[in-house]
């Protein structure tokens, strides 16, 4: 199963977050910085290194992950899941995606009044972890939050 | 860092929304963001569940959960180690949080599809501040003066003075119009809260603004049906109500209605209610005004600042609340009024060089008046207004609170009739619409109306 549209229907999320969990099934999460769709239908989500000590431990042991979307001002959410098929050093070359990411965060939480310290935000250096999106989900709340989005 | 989530109920008041990760029994993650983590005490959190979601399904199979808060001040990152312990549906925790969701759906129109269905308590199992979460800038004066805010809940101890200044107004106030502003007043020099209003019950189940502070004139008039809305809900259920973030909650609220009408359409689903006050009310306090079981209206206090209330304000100012509810009710009482008639003209004004003529238009349908071609009031309060203008043409100038009582055509209940209310209404909504006529309190149940030029009467049936 292939996502091959995903970059459309993440475009504009700016609200990045991922989840983890460990051998005993403990979960973990925290604030990303960025991602970013391929043509193959992978996601490649951009974590702190300062912040994802809890997260590369768990991706490293298992690979499973999960990763919510959100614009802020609509509430607009996606989640989608899988595995990991690898994670590295994010490369010079893809800061720009960060930045980009970090600029259209404060944006929109500049819009609802959050506080200007967001701007302080630790967002490099990072890793890198690129997963296969095996389930993608419909996360905007409401009577449809839950479902599952067509590949 | 180890830290103790007593000490930040910043993280805890919804204004910046939470993260919370679970994990089903097959071991695949899932990630979400809430809006609100409710704390309890050191040892508990709840969480609200409005829709049997993947995360509540994950926390019965699986009752571990991590959650990521953000300070809405310092942007700081904290996170908790959680487990799911049970799930109330009823109680004062699921009525406390009910409320709260109750109130945002009703203003949004959602009312009895979104709701609560249970509130999820949970045993905090570790608390952490997340080190090197934000880069170590040094933060600007102004962020200085907001960090050196106290986060958590003080200030009682130093408040008592201004609650007992507050408590000698509201007892030395002659009538109901001084402690309606006085309070209001009071709220503002000695809380720093600036936008105040007091909404008093009539008798078609409706709340009335009869007096405001910070709105300008344009406050008092606004109506507010029981259980509808913010305010209409805490009239409804007679409880306090403090809701922080409004603007997140109301968008929120309003990304489920779109959900719902993509899946269901609009139909069932209610008008949004609009806010009586600031259209931009970052927070919110609604005071039920209570005395024995009667209900006589509430007090609203609201904000622009999304801190603007600490978690001590509610039951604080849930005291003054009672003190000026027991303030309305001695000050509704009909005893000690001027029982003397006052039918008796006494001398006209001066004329001025051009005399105005303010024309009235009177509907007896549902005693509305209006004043210049403009709505001006209804109900009993227009029914008054009509009855003092015939009057006034017939040459009465002053009137009794005792002769409207004992006017049967306007439908005043015998014990407790609101009175005096009424009459505060009546003479703002002159004063604000057609201040060429006014009602001037003499004394103690005893008023004039004044009248610069003559008066034209009209009436539709």
């Amino acid at each position: 199963m292939g996502y091959h549209d995903l970059a459309r229907l993440i475009e504009g999320l700016s609200a990045i977050a991922i989840g983890s969990r460990d051998q005993e099934l403990v979960p973990a999460c925290t604030l990303a910085v960025g991602a970013q769709a391929d043509d193959a239908g992978r996601l490649t989500v951009y974590v702190p290194d300062a912040i994802g000590a809890a997260i590369f431990r768990n991706v490293e042991a298992n690979g499973r992950v999960a990763v919510v979307m959100e614009h802020i001002p609509t509430h607009r959410t996606v989640q989608v899941k899988g595995r990991c098929l690898e994670m590295r050093p994010a490369r010079e070359d893809e800061r720009p995606i960060v930045e980009r990411s970090q600029a259209q965060f404060l944006e929109v939480v500049a819009l609802i009044g959050a506080p200007a310290h967001a701007a302080r935000r630790r967002r490099w250096p990072c890793r890198a972890i690129t997963f296969s999106v095996d389930e993608v989900y419909e996360q905007t709340p409401g009577p449809r939050a839950g479902l599952p989005l067509p590949s | 860092m180890i830290a103790r989530p007593e000490q930040h109920f910043r993280l805890f008041q919804g204004i910046v929304p939470a993260l919370i990760s679970t994990c089903a029994s097959d071991g695949t993650p899932n990630v979400t963001i809430i809006s609100q983590v409710f704390f309890l005490d050191p040892k508990r959190v709840a969480l609200s569940c409005q829709f049997f979601n993947k995360t509540k399904r994950n926390l019965l199979e699986n009752p571990r959960a991590a959650v990521e808060l953000w300070d809405p001040v310092t942007f700081e990152a904290y996170r908790m180690g959680i487990r799911f312990l049970r799930s109330e549906s009823e109680g004062a925790l699921f009525e406390t949080m009910a409320l709260r969701i109750e109130a945002i759906a009703s203003h949004t129109g959602m009312a009895g599809v979104f709701k609560l269905r249970s509130a999820d308590v949970c045993e905090v199992l570790w608390f952490e501040k997340a080190d090197d979460f934000l880069l170590p800038e040094p933060p600007s004066e102004e962020c200085r003066e907001k960090l050196a805010e106290p986060m958590a809940a003080e200030g009682p101890l130093t408040e008592l003075r201004a609650l007992s200044i507050v408590s000698a107004r509201v007892n030395r106030a002659g009538d109901l119009d001084a402690l309606l502003r006085d309070t209001l007043v009071a709220l503002d020099e000695l809380f720093g809260f600036r936008h105040s209003m007091v909404l008093l019950l009539e008798d078609c189940g409706t709340l009335v603004a009869i007096a405001s502070r910070g709105y300008g004139e344009s406050g008092v008039g606004a109506e507010v049906r029981i259980g509808e809305g913010l305010v209409g809900k805490v009239a409804e259920k007679r409880v306090p109500l403090h809701v922080t973030g409004v603007d997140a909650r109301l968008r929120y609220s309003r990304a489920i209605r779109g959900s719902f009408e993509a899946l269901h359409g609009a139909q069932g689903l209610a008008a949004e209610v609009p806010l009586p006050g600031l259209p931009d009310a970052q927070s919110l306090l609604a005071l039920p005004l209570v005395v024995e079981d009667r209900l006589l209206g509430v007090l609203a206090i609201e904000s622009r600042d999304p801190l603007a209330f600490a978690e001590w304000h509610e039951a604080f100012l849930q005291v003054l609340a009672n003190q000026v509810a027991i303030g309305i009710d001695r000050l509704d009482e009909p005893e000690q009024e001027a029982t003397e008639p006052a039918g008796a003209p006494i001398a006209a004004p001066a004329a001025p060089v051009a005399r105005a003529t303010h024309r009235f238009l009177y509907y007896p349908s549902d005693d509305c008046v209006f004043a210049g071609g403009e709505y001006l009031i209804r109900n009993v309060p227009g029914k008054i207004l009509w009855k003092l203008l015939r009057a006034h043409a017939q040459g009465q100038r002053e009137f009794t609170n005792r002769e409207l009582r004992l006017d049967s055509s306007l439908g005043l209940p015998a014990y407790k009739d609101n009175l005096e209310s009424r009459l505060i209404l009546l003479k703002k909504r002159l004063l604000e619409k057609c201040p060429g006529v006014r009602i001037v309190p003499l004394r103690r149940g005893r008023f004039a109306l004044e009248v610069d030029g003559d008066v034209a009467l009209e009436e539709k049936a």
